[in-house]
């Protein structure tokens, strides 16, 4: 079976903690890439392709969008984690999926399974 | 011979053959190798260094059994290990030439008078060769469990027919005993140590300073981000090391209430001014909360500081352009008086208005057409205020609008507006007077408080989700019950959020539709997850109330343990089932009744009270002042709860 490969996008560590349980939790061939800083999250995507995302928007050295706005241009399905208001998302990103903080471990996995597989 | 247990002064006179007959009927164990390795895995004592408790007893059962050779044995998967010996000089052997390997296979005491009459010891190395061992005795190490991790036995260069005396034999398998107790205390410690190492990595991954006390209150750890903040080195603030670190104006206030919490438990909560390592004092929020073992006896306390030095200047600053507005309102000059003459379209007005509209005062005076004045408001503002303009010159009514002013700079000024057309006696309108009033400075405080609200509602979402990553990373690896506590606890966590989100102070901008936060739009807060008011299982009737945080946090609860009720055993848990929410005000009571309808058949009440359901009761009684009834009828559950106006609105 194809090896699945999830990058996370979170400042947290202990949120992208969480997360990175949730996902691994969530199917046996599951590779988790944790991105701490958005430069991180672009060294990730640029030396790894994913198949689906999960990104938080505020982050301590700026937004997320431009992240987005990569995995939109490649096609990777991903949803954005976010404690701010849907509201705040820019307009080309608002049919993003948006699993609202604080989270249950059910929404992430349902997320996954029923909107970011390809 | 009666069952296993073998007595060998006894036994060992009738002679070696029917011991061994003895040893081979024994039943099957009650564990597997496999078992017995991991059981063995956990105490981590394989190749550990000699210790002085362990030598001791080796020392001692060699003496009591006037023994040369004395040994702890822990029997391995291929060698054994000793974890002490007498008169051997090594420190273990390959498994294949342990006798106790053989000995761990019954219970009890194992003896080998003659090691030379056995034919599985005949060909023994330790047998034929140095160091000709003649004579055994073991008596097992086991768990709790009844899982033998070796032994602990003596040895002997000559054979002993009559074994080992009746007190030998006792002291051997009370030192045995001896043994695992300490074997047991040394797991006890290394997994307290595990586990101290484990909150300490989560708490130095917290973005707060995290501390914890002693019951008695000596502070005994604090995470790298208190370190850092105080630039104090590690350790040198335990104890009441603390002290100093607060502002000496704060310290009294801040002991009176540690003391309290100490000798009553509560919470303790104080603000005060803490010392960073640059030398500032920062105002800093203080929180504890006691942790109980089982038998509600405080075990710790763990407490947090957070740096509300920022939150403090921004409000400080608001206050501050409070201040200025009123002040600036009693200037003239941010106030400006006008009269339309509606007839004549001519607005005469005083230099306070000419300057807001950047008109020269003279001409102002003079009177100028509406027209004229208009292009200087916002043009996404234009359409609203000549709809109210329009609406007040033909019904004669008040008029009021809000709007932005383009300046000669560019710059904009908020202003509202105030006037009355006054209409003749045929109802033509004559005389239309008001005033104008700059408010810019109250719109950018009220930006920045939206500003803060915002951000506050951001972090204490953050929290709740750092809250809750860390309740799932606590239950990992732990039970499915455990878990599936933990995944409850995420739920009603959550239910909170949603309650403190839905009554948090919201500014103009992002406040939820209903104009006051009220019962029925906390219900729909807190219902949507469950998304059957689209499906129109869940109707929302009757009175509706406003309610305040307090009440809020109770009634969130209780709504949620109704709902987690529903969906998994009441109406909800159907295709056809409904909730029918309704609401009566009577006098100053308020009555809640939430409804199932439709769902599966009740039998009557439930057998046990969940910790939710007492949680939500708890609530409605204490928090709420209320009472609540529950109606098991077979058709389905009606829960009434009954609360005092005035409760809900705290």
């Amino acid at each position: 079976m194809h090896m699945r490969r999830i990058l996370i996008v979170e400042d947290d560590p202990l949120v992208a903690l969480d997360l990175e349980g949730i996902v691994r939790a969530s199917g046996d061939e599951t590779q988790v890439a944790v991105a701490n800083t958005l430069v991180e999250a672009r060294n990730a995507l640029a030396a790894l392709a994913f198949d689906a995302a999960f990104l938080d928007i505020d982050m301590a050295d700026g937004k997320t969008f431009e992240v987005a706005a990569l995995l939109h241009a490649r096609g990777t399905p991903f949803a954005f984690v976010s404690g701010s208001r849907p509201e705040e998302v820019p307009a080309p990103l608002r049919h993003v999926p948006f699993v609202p903080k604080p989270y249950h471990p059910e929404d992430i996995e349902r997320t996954l399974r029923v909107r970011l597989s390809r | 011979m009666s069952g296993l247990k073998l007595s060998p002064a006894a036994d060992a006179a009738a002679g070696p053959a029917l011991l061994w007959a003895a040893c081979d009927a024994s039943l099957p164990p009650a564990w597997d190798e496999a078992r017995r390795l991991a059981a063995l895995d956990t105490y981590a004592i394989l190749d550990t260094p000699a210790e002085r408790a362990f030598d001791d007893v080796v020392k001692l059962v060699a003496s009591l059994c006037d023994a040369p050779v004395a040994v702890v044995s822990l029997v391995g998967g291929d060698r054994q290990f000793f974890k002490a010996e007498v008169g051997l000089g090594v420190r273990g052997t390959p498994v294949d030439m342990s006798i106790c390997a053989h000995a761990i296979l019954q219970s009890g005491l194992f003896v080998v008078p003659d090691t030379r009459l056995d034919p599985r010891f005949v060909n023994n190395p330790l047998v034929t060769g140095e160091p000709f061992l003649r004579f055994y005795a073991g008596a097992p190490l086991e768990t709790p469990d009844g899982v033998p991790l070796g032994t602990l036995c003596v040895l002997d260069y000559q054979p002993r027919p009559a074994g080992l005396t009746p007190a030998q034999e006792f002291a051997l398998t009370v030192l045995a005993r001896q043994v695992m107790t300490q074997l047991e205390l040394r797991r006890a410690l290394l997994q307290r140590e595990a586990s101290e190492r484990r909150f300490r990595q989560l708490a130095d991954a917290m973005p707060q300073m995290v501390w914890s006390a002693r019951p008695d209150g000596f502070h005994d750890y604090y995470n790298a981000r208190w370190y850092a903040h105080t630039g104090m080195a590690p350790g040198s603030t335990d104890g009441e090391g603390w002290d100093e670190m607060f502002h000496p104006e704060d310290r009294a206030e801040a002991w009176g209430r540690w003391r309290h919490s100490l000798a009553t438990g509560e919470p303790y909560e104080v603000e005060y001014r803490l010392r960073r390592a640059d030398g500032a004092y920062r105002w800093t929020l203080g929180r504890a909360m006691p942790s109980r073992d089982d038998a509600g006896r405080i075990e710790r306390w763990f407490g947090t500081c957070t740096d509300i030095e920022d939150i403090k200047r921004t409000e400080a600053a608001l206050r501050l352009s409070e201040e200025r507005l009123r002040l600036a309102l009693s200037a003239a000059e941010m106030v400006g008086t006008f009269v339309w003459d509606v007839a004549a379209d001519r607005i005469t007005a005083d230099a306070g208005y000419a300057r807001l509209f950047s008109v020269d005062p003279a001409r102002m005076a003079g009177g100028v057409p509406l027209g004229e004045l208009l292009p200087a408001i916002h043009p996404e503002d234009l359409p609203a205020v000549t709809a109210a303009i329009a609406g007040s010159v033909e019904s004669g009514g008040s008029y009021e609008a809000e709007y932005r002013l383009t300046q000669a700079d560019g710059s904009l000024r908020w202003v509202v507006a105030r006037g009355r057309c006054e209409h003749d006696a045929e109802g033509r309108p004559q005389r239309f007077p008001g005033v104008v009033v700059d408010i810019t400075e109250r719109k950018l405080a009220e930006e920045g408080q939206e500003l803060l609200a915002r951000e506050l509602s951001h972090r204490i979402k953050n929290i709740f989700t750092v809250v809750g990553g860390m309740v799932s990373l606590s239950a990992m690896g732990a039970s499915g019950e455990v878990r599936g506590f933990a995944g409850v606890l995420r739920k009603r966590l959550n239910a909170l959020a949603a309650a403190h989100e839905y009554v948090r102070p919201h500014g103009p901008d992002n406040r939820p539709a209903e104009v006051e936060t009220t019962l029925r739009g906390l219900l729909a807060a807190l219902l949507a997850p469950y998304g059957a008011a689209e499906a129109g299982r869940l109707q929302l009737e009757g009175d509706d109330v406003p309610i305040g945080v307090k009440a809020a946090t109770s009634l969130a609860l209780i709504l949620h343990e109704l709902a987690t009720n529903a969906a998994k055993y009441g109406a909800l848990s159907s295709s056809e089932g409904r909730v029918a929410i309704n609401g009566t005000r009577t006098g100053e009571r308020f009555a809640l009744v939430w409804q199932e309808r439709g769902g599966p058949g009740i039998e009557g009440p439930p057998e046990r009270r969940g910790f939710g359901t007492i949680l939500a009761e708890r609530g409605a009684i204490t928090q709420l002042g209320g009472s609540i009834h529950h109606d098991w009828a077979p058709e389905g559950l009606t829960l009434r709860l009954d609360v005092p106006l005035g409760r809900l609105a705290h």
